[in-house]
């Protein structure tokens, strides 16, 4: 009891210091759980990036129905027995109905050729699902396939950004728990001073190291604990609007998991752990302190 | 119970306060430590109180020389010691009645009986305390925060009393309430060494005297003649 008296000295003779700490530990913890939630939800973007493709097979002009059918079974050979795969044949009239609505002049005038248009409009299969890479280069050795062509080659570029930004995030994370445990470490020995006389007079009268620590222990989870609970507050309000405006931004980013009310207890625990973590450091400072130990 | 040999002290960058000081006190003794101002008396009573090393020579307590003992019983001969810093010292934050009380909890006593309530109840009311203390000890005077520094030293009963200038902001009445207080604690067996300047003090109550005079020691066994 006297020792938790002791703990809350630090909030009497300097409130704000501890109040602009928790402030700063809870903006950093936001911050930091914003990143982690970015960097994480990215992962789940970029394996669908690399995964998920349209590939676009189209069929040689000259082909009839009877090779067409043919094409289409060797077709699902090369890809295989894969669940969600959808593979399906686009013949020319589905591709002029396709046209229709925004072209009708070209679909009339393509009609009106006849037999002469074979050789304009195509005719392919689309794939689409989570397909390997080597896929695409299969298809194109498929006799009676023209050419294929594979959406994966026009999000390469977005999924180096998008492995780039995660390395990013990873690496301010890091920066912002060394400033988070420095800043607390700082705070603990500020408190640890202005503990210094009592804890002076409780070594003399034969505390042990657990008593001596105890106060400088509980000053840091005070401070880690509050800076958590505004870092959750934080996450749950101002988070969750941030991530759902970011989420909208594109279909891609789409994939980014929702806001949970999980790492809002993650976010309150680990600022408690760090302010337990730095309060110990402050504490064990202090406790070493004297000549005769 | 207390073994000086030999011992001298600097601070860094200043001259010697005191060299090659030997003095004994045994079980039960009384001992003055009188001198100038800055003469070392409260730098010799932070040494005896384990608060600070000496710069060369031995400080024994307890048989315990204090250079080679382990934290365990440092801790354990700390207990055993009631000391009154010049500086009094009191935790601020704390009420009077807790930073006596929290002497006793340290010394084990983490629940306090109702009997040692009761020990910590007449001790202020020995010494004019008894209306303050609910108050913190920030807002006490001079005189009434040593009264409590002295109150604080001695609720644990402890085997040594080491107090320095106790009675240096009291009025008459209350240095002579704190003295029979060190004296009773002598008579119960408890070894006192007192620090003061107060030659009315010394006159009046005849103990042994250690005289510290430029840097060293003389003492004194019977009469003192400070």
């Amino acid at each position: 009891m006297y020792l938790l008296k002791l703990s809350l000295r630090p909030w009497r003779l300097a409130l704000w210091s501890q109040v602009f700490s928790a402030l700063a530990v809870g903006f950093l913890l936001v911050l930091a759980g914003f990143l982690f939630w970015m960097q994480d939800g990215l992962r789940t973007v970029v394996l669908h990036l690399k995964g998920e493709q349209v590939i676009t097979a189209y069929l040689q002009p000259s082909l009839d129905a009877q090779a067409e059918s043919r094409v289409l079974d060797q077709v699902r050979e090369v890809v295989g027995d894969q669940s969600g795969v959808v593979i399906h044949l686009v013949g020319q009239s589905e591709f002029l109905d396709g046209l229709k609505d925004s072209y009708p002049e070209l679909v009339r005038d393509l009609k009106d050729l006849g037999q002469e248009m074979n050789p304009i409009v195509p005719r392919y299969v689309s794939i689409t699902g989570m397909l390997s890479d080597t896929v695409v280069n299969s298809l194109r050795k498929v006799p009676g396939i023209e050419a294929a062509e594979t959406s994966g080659d026009r999000f390469r570029p977005i999924v180096g950004a998008f492995s780039a930004l995660r390395w990013l995030a990873r690496v301010i994370m890091l920066g912002i728990c060394f400033a988070l445990f420095s800043g607390l470490i700082q705070l603990a020995r500020m408190n640890g001073y202005l503990h210094r006389d009592a804890l002076g007079i409780l070594r003399l009268w034969g505390a042990n190291s657990i008593s001596l620590m105890t106060p400088g222990l509980i000053s840091g989870v005070l401070v880690g604990s509050l800076g958590g609970a505004l870092a959750a507050f934080g996450w749950l309000t101002f988070g969750a609007t941030l991530g759902g405006q970011i989420r909208l931004l594109s279909p891609v980013l789409n994939r980014l998991p929702p806001f949970s009310m999980h790492l809002a207890w993650v976010l309150f625990l680990t600022g408690s752990l760090l302010g337990l973590l730095a309060g110990a450091l402050g504490g064990f400072s202090q406790r070493e302190e004297g000549i005769l130990g | 119970m207390v073994t000086l040999t030999d011992v001298s002290k600097w601070y860094h960058g200043q001259s010697r306060i005191f060299e090659h000081v030997n003095f004994e006190l045994k079980k039960g003794d009384f001992l003055y430590l009188v001198g100038g101002t800055g003469a070392g008396k409260s730098s010799l009573l932070r040494m005896v109180a384990t608060e600070e090393a000496p710069t060369s020579g031995e400080v024994s307590l307890f048989g315990y020389r204090l250079s080679s003992v382990s934290e365990t019983t440092l801790r354990a001969i700390r207990q055993s010691i009631g000391y009154v810093p010049q500086g009094v010292r009191l935790i601020p934050d704390l009420t009077v009645f807790d930073n006596v009380a929290l002497s006793l909890s340290l010394a084990g006593h983490r629940v306090l009986s109702a009997s040692y309530k009761a020990k910590i109840s007449d001790l202020l009311n020995r010494l004019g305390l008894e209306n303050k203390r609910e108050k913190l000890a920030c807002t006490l005077s001079g005189g009434e925060a040593q009264r409590v520094a002295v109150a604080r030293a001695l609720v644990r009963s402890p085997e040594l009393v080491i107090a320095d200038e106790p009675t240096g902001a009291q009025d008459r009445d209350y240095t002579w309430s704190l003295m029979d207080l060190f004296l009773k604690a002598n008579v119960a067996g408890a070894g006192v060494i007192l620090a003061t300047h107060d030659r009315e003090i010394v006159r009046r109550v005849r103990k042994k005297c250690v005289i510290l005079r430029k840097g060293h020691v003389t003492l004194e066994e019977a009469a003192c003649i400070y």
